[in-house]
Order: C-alpha cells, then structure tokens, then sequence
C-alpha cells in the first residue's frame, strides 16, 4: 500500500515534468532575482575547505572530506535546530543533490535533470531549468542526478542522456551543451561535474549495458574536448590475480579465461567501468583520484577474460593531461557486481610504520573500508568488515548461492565524511544477503541490458543498514549505530562535532561525532537518501538536505528540500 | 479475438501479404496516426481483455515502443509470434519508428478488463513478494511503470507477460539478455504469480 501511495505522487509530478519538457530554457520567477552571486573563482573553490559561509564542491572541497567548518550548530546548539524553510520541486521522485551554496544562493536537481536556483536564506525560487530529456535513456538504479558544481559565472550539470550542460549561474540560460556519449548505447551521466583549472570533468555510467567507461575533462568556458581517460585501458587483462585486495581467493577459472582471451581478445571495448561519483583532487600534485565500478557484464566473467583493468579500482591521473598515474584493483575479474562507487577521499594518514602520509581513502560496495598511499595508490591497510560478511566471492551456481555483500553493498554510492581531528571515517552501510545465479554468455547486446546472471532477493531477508565510525588509522571500527533499514545517501561532519545523515523512513538525524549518540531528529515525510551540505548566512547556520526517496531502496518518494536552522 | 498474431500460432501465407500491404500503405502516407491505425487492428486502445495475447502499447514508454520497432525491423526480436511485427516494420525508416513510439506514448494507458482473471489472491500476494525482493522497481521504478526504454510491466495483459516471460526464459526473446538472465532465476510457479500480481493494475 505504501508503494502504492507514493506511486501517485511519482506521477504527478512526472506529468509536471513533462508538460515543462517541450522547453530547455530556463523560467525565471521573476525578472529582478533577489540573488546576485559573484562568479565564483578558482581561489575561493581552491579554499573551500576553509569557508565557513558556503558549501562549494559537491563533497565540500577537492579532498571530499564533506568535513566543514561550521560550528554554530554544535552538540550544545543542535536541540534547538529547527525547519527554516521547504521547497518543492516539480519531480516527486529519488532525490541524491548535494547542494551547493555560494552567496546567498543554493543549487539543487531533481531526479530527471530538473535544476533550481535558491535564495538560500528562503528557499524562494529564482530559476529553474529543466532538461528537455532523450526518449531512449538506459538507467541502473533510478533517474537520479547528484548535484551541480559552479565555476567563473556558470554552473554545470551532466545529464541522464549523457549531455553536459553549461547554464548562467544568475539567469540559468544555457551557454553551451556537449553530447558526451551515446545514450541509446546505454551511457548516461548521474554524477555531479567537478570543476577545477578551468576545466569540467565528468564521468560515464552504463556497465549494466556494456560501456566502455571514462573520464573526460572539458574546457569550462567553451565546452571543447580537452582529455578523455578511459576506465578501460586496451591492455584491460592485468596480472591474472587471484586473490582481491582484501586477501579473499577469487576462485577463478585462469586457463579458460586465457583460452577466450586467446579466442577473441582483449575485451575493453564494452568491458563497462563506470563513474558514479566526483574524483578528489589534490591541487598540490596536480592529481585526480577516483574509483571505477563493475566490468560490463556485471556477472559473467567468461566473457571478458583478465582482471578487467580498471574496473573495480581506485584510479589517478593528471588533472591536466589525463594520463595514468597509479590505480589498485579491489576485486580484479569480479563477478558479483561490486563496484567501487563511494567517492575518494584525500587526507593524511598512518601508513604501516606509523608514519603520517598522503593518504586516499575508499569504502566499497565490499564491505571494507580501504586506506591508500596517494603517492602511488599502494594499499596500505584494510579495515574489519563493515558488515556482516556470508560466502564472499563465492562462485554464483545455477540454483543460487546466498551472497553478503550483495549488489547494493556494503557501501553503494553514499559519501563519506571524515571528521580529520579524530582520524575517524563515517560510513553508511547497506546490510542484505542477495542469491547469486549463473547466467547463459550472451555476446554483447548492442547497448541492451547486460547482466551475464542474475541476483535476486531471498524473501524473508530483511535489509537492515548501518552508520559506522572507522577509525582510518588502524582500521578499527570505533562505533556503530545499526538501522532498521538500508542507510543510503551520505555523511556530513562538521566542526560542531556533530554528524548528519538521513534514513529510508524518513527521519533525519545529527549525531554526537564522538560516540554515535542522536542528539537531534526531524521526521520528514520521504525517504532522506541524500547528502547534506552546510552553510551561514549572517551569523546564521543551516543544514539542508533532499527528502525524496530512492528507486532502488524502493523508500517513500518526495520532493522536498529542507533547510534547517535556529 | 481473430488478431492473434502473439499467440504462437504461425501466421499464414496470407495474412503475411496483408500485413506488407498495410506496412507498404502506411510508409507511402507517412503519417503517424495512420500508422497507429494499423496498430490498433491487434492493439486496442479501451478495454483490453486480459487473457489477450497482444501486450497494451497505448501508454507504453517511448524509448521501449521505439527500441521494440527497431529490434523487430532488424529481428533481433523475432520469436514465431513476432513475425507479424517483423513484417509491419520491414519497410519503416527509423524516424519513423521514433515519431510513432512518441505518437505510442502520448496516449492513455487502456484499461483490462477481468483483473483479477489472472490469478488468486494467493497468488498475487506471492507475485508482489517476488517484485519486491526481485528489486524490480530498480529499472521499471515506482509501481513499475517504467522510464525511458525500460517498459511500464504493471497494468499488462496476462496472457502477453506470460508469452513474453516465458521467451525471455527460454530464449526465443533475445532482445534483452539481462532481463532473460533475471527471469532465468525464476521457477515456472514464480512466473504464474509474477503474473497475477503484474496484469491486477489498480
């Protein structure tokens, strides 16, 4: 019945979509919008990670720590917090935007590309663009966009038909649109860009339909080409590992796999390799680090022989050439769909000796959380399970084989947020055992969807979740608050020693970073499956966050966005 | 229902020819709504009986009606009981076939008629259990209505679920590998229940 309900509104608002579909340009509220934002430099995105006042990249600043300095709202103030404003947007469906704000104005999107300029102290709307979208767009796991990122004056947003769009910040007319990818082969965009040099990058999905991933930088102002990396080299077969980073046995078949390379060849042209979230940045080195997802298809290995370099990984490259760095395979070959999705995060770290590092850090669908050497993506640690682990990298038979971590992980696209004051991660997790079948090789499907198995839900398997501190020091994990349900959407740590992140049911919580403890709940009347992003106003802290539900957890759908303040 | 192009049967010499007259009338106007004339001859736009066996496409989503033409044009769909939507597409050129899935699209979703014919209350609970823990909501979203070219699935007749379910399982449909994996893991009881719950729409 639930399901039902919240079905209604979906339509209600998709027919809303679609009457504003015939239309690319942007409507403004009013022809003197109360928002004038500057146009936001390179500088002050360069210094976000110090800006009390605004909330800039989509993970808080280039190192993705989503650790801001706001502290007015803190484990004293926190009681107090209270709804300062709702807005709702046109879309009653998933919603995963990060918000960004920068003078006075917020941008958040909806699932379908629908974007929303904010006055950010109202919530008043100052103009919305909404993306005139191609009628054959192939999806994994819902119509979601995760947010937009603002440089020089224009703000930019890639698009479920693989587009990338660049629009005015102050006005949302469009300046330039790049097709990036052919949708109906089954690419689509769900990240938000990242902005950085005077150059948009943005990542590709599709490896349910047989992709061949990458990461392409942009030129901001004029939208031209300048760098493509693809996710999946032409030498995609790596060392024949047999044991993924972890240490678990990966059970493989390497003379088959040697007999279809030596039959039909390296497989990275539709190996998959997609990118669902923001690469960190490391300014200093000149450096992206980023992680890739499934190989293409998602469950049969025999298909594409070898480790299926770069799937999996943690990947970087020249913020300004593209070209390879280092990377580290966490399930080479795999065969359960366990991407790496969660976004990279940079800070220092204890290596081995105990000496402090350069450190990249990564929680996967898999379960653990794994800490890196950044100078040359080493692995320098890995923590106890997250979750609770049954048959991992057990081979998938024809009657089913009951899998923890399934294909929603461990940790699926939520960010982290670190708190780098206690050298503790915070980390969202999803607790569900999935039966794993073998599948018939099908040759590739032409951008069709392409699975090579199957995985299916064991009823009477109750999904739970998780909200985890994990000390990445040591690799320990500190404390852990378990949830009734799958805990999706992200982690924001602030300087007030709190945490904020949001449930299926709909609550939305802050808790004591310290120790777990809630110290403040709001009931929302969606599922709060987003990240949250902080910011100040003339002395004055809000905490804003999406209520919309998400399609594949299947939580209540919504349309709202909340900001909280007192 | 004399229609039943769907229904296994092999078509005959003759209908074969009439349906390549009226696929070759229909490109000459190059009109989308003669076009959808023909359509309506085997897909009714009110009142569909469930037990028939050609699915409802008044509704449907554009991208799935557009992706089906094409894979019939070329025959990467072609069971036995596709042969009439092969020969209907031979001649259509592709913005053809975009502007009818569009045209498709743009109209009211039929109502079944007999709901409830397609199984028990037993089995419908059962079928709502399997979609749940299938995570079929994933591709085919909120009350499985689809997007884009992933079809709308609830609401559908039963007699074309089951048909199409069972040649995904055993093949015959092979225009879709991914969704014939899925299906795979599915026992033929699990199929029966899949089906009450799918064709009951509210």
């Amino acid at each position: 019945m639930g399901i039902r309900c919240a079905c209604l509104i979906l339509f209600a608002g998709l027919r809303i979509a679609s009457a504003h579909a015939d239309s690319s340009q942007p409507q403004p509220v009013s022809s003197e919008p109360p928002g004038h934002p500057g146009p936001l430099s390179q500088a002050r995105l360069s210094s976000a990670a110090t800006s009390r006042t605004d909330f800039l990249l989509t993970h808080a600043n280039y190192a993705q720590t989503r650790f801001h300095p706001a502290d007015r709202i803190n484990r004293e103030t926190v009681r107090n917090l209270k709804l300062a404003w709702s807005f709702e947007m046109d879309v009653t469906e998933s919603i995963q935007t990060a918000p960004i704000v920068y003078d006075g104005v917020m941008y958040v999107t909806s699932s379908f590309n629908h974007l929303f300029a904010l006055d950010a102290s109202t919530g008043k709307e100052l103009w919305r663009y909404v993306h005139a979208m191609s009628p054959t767009v192939s999806l994994c796991c819902g119509p979601n966009n995760r947010g937009v990122e603002v440089l020089d004056g224009l703000v930019y947003m890639g698009t479920l038909d693989s587009q990338l769009v660049a629009l005015d910040a102050r006005t949302g007319a469009v300046a330039w649109t790049r097709q990036v990818a052919d949708p109906l082969r089954g690419y689509s965009i769900t990240m938000a860009p990242t902005v950085v040099s005077g150059k948009v990058l943005i990542g590709l999905a599709g490896a349910e339909y047989g992709i061949r991933g990458a990461l392409s930088a942009f030129d901001a102002k004029s939208g031209s080409a300048v760098w493509t990396f693809y996710t999946t080299p032409e030498h995609s077969v790596g060392v024949w590992a047999t044991k993924d980073a972890a240490g678990l046995p990966l059970h493989r078949d390497i003379v088959a796999e040697q007999a279809a390379l030596a039959k039909s060849g390296d497989p990275y042209k539709t190996l998959g390799g997609s990118i669902w979230q923001n690469p960190s940045v490391d300014l200093e080195r000149r450096r992206l680090y980023f992680v890739v997802g499934n190989p293409s298809p998602d469950l049969d290995g025999s298909v594409r022989p070898g480790d299926n370099l770069y799937t999996d990984s943690l990947v970087s490259v020249d913020l300004d050439t593209g070209k390879y760095v280092c990377h580290l395979q966490y399930v080479p070959h795999d065969i359960w769909d366990l991407d790496a999705v969660s976004p990279t995060v940079l800070t220092p770290v204890k290596n081995k000796a105990g000496v402090t590092v350069p450190g990249v850090i990564h929680a996967g669908k898999t379960g653990y959380l794994y800490v890196h050497d950044a100078r040359d993506c080493s692995l320098i640690r890995v923590s106890e399970p997250l979750i609770q682990v049954q048959n991992e990298r057990a081979l998938p038979t024809a009657e089913g084989v009951p899998i923890r971590p399934g294909p929603n992980g461990g940790v699926s696209a939520s960010p982290l947020a670190i708190d780098p004051r206690e050298g503790l991660a915070f980390a969202l997790t999803t607790e569900l055992a999935t039966s794993y079948y073998k599948g018939r090789s099908a040759t590739y499907p032409n951008g069709k969807l392409w699975l090579g198995g199957a995985f299916r839900g064991i009823p009477g398997e109750v999904p739970t979740g998780g909200l985890l501190a994990v000390d990445y020091n040591s690799g320990k994990i500190r404390w852990r608050i378990k949830a009734p349900q799958p805990m999706f959407g992200g982690v924001l740590a602030t300087a007030g020693g709190l945490i904020f992140t949001g449930e299926a049911n709909g609550k939305f919580n802050a808790y004591d970073s310290s120790d777990g403890k809630q110290l403040w709940s709001y009931q929302a009347d969606a599922g709060v499956n987003a990240p949250a992003s902080t910011y100040e106003i003339d002395g004055r802290q809000y905490v804003v966050v999406g209520a919309g539900g998400n399609t594949q957890l299947g939580s209540k759908r919504g349309n709202k966005i909340l900001a909280f303040s007192y | 229902m004399s229609y039943s192009f769907r229904s296994g049967h092999k078509l005959t010499a003759l209908g074969l020819t009439l349906m390549a007259v009226v696929a070759a009338n229909c490109a000459r106007a190059q009109d989308v709504k003669q076009w959808a004339g023909a359509c309506v001859a085997c897909h009714p736009r009110s009142s569909v009986a469930t037990s028939s066996v050609n699915p409802i496409i008044w509704g449907q989503n554009a991208g799935y009606v557009y992706l089906q033409l094409r894979d019939f044009k070329a025959a990467t769909r072609a069971s036995e009981s596709d042969a009439a939507m092969h020969a209907l597409t031979r001649t259509m050129t592709d913005a053809q076939m975009l502007s009818i899935a569009q045209y498709v699209a743009a109209q009211p979703w039929p109502a079944l008629q007999d709901k409830t014919a397609a199984g028990s209350d037993s089995l419908y609970s059962r079928g709502a259990l399997l979609v749940a823990y299938g995570d079929c909501g994933a591709c085919h979203f909120n009350n499985l209505q689809g997007y884009s070219v992933n079809p709308r699935i609830r609401g559908q007749t039963s007699s074309y679920l089951t048909t199409t379910i069972n040649e995904f399982r055993s093949g015959k449909r092979g225009n879709s590998p991914g969704m014939a994996d899925l299906l795979r893991a599915y026992s033929e009881d699990d199929v029966k229940a899949l089906v009450a719950y799918l064709s009951r729409a509210d």
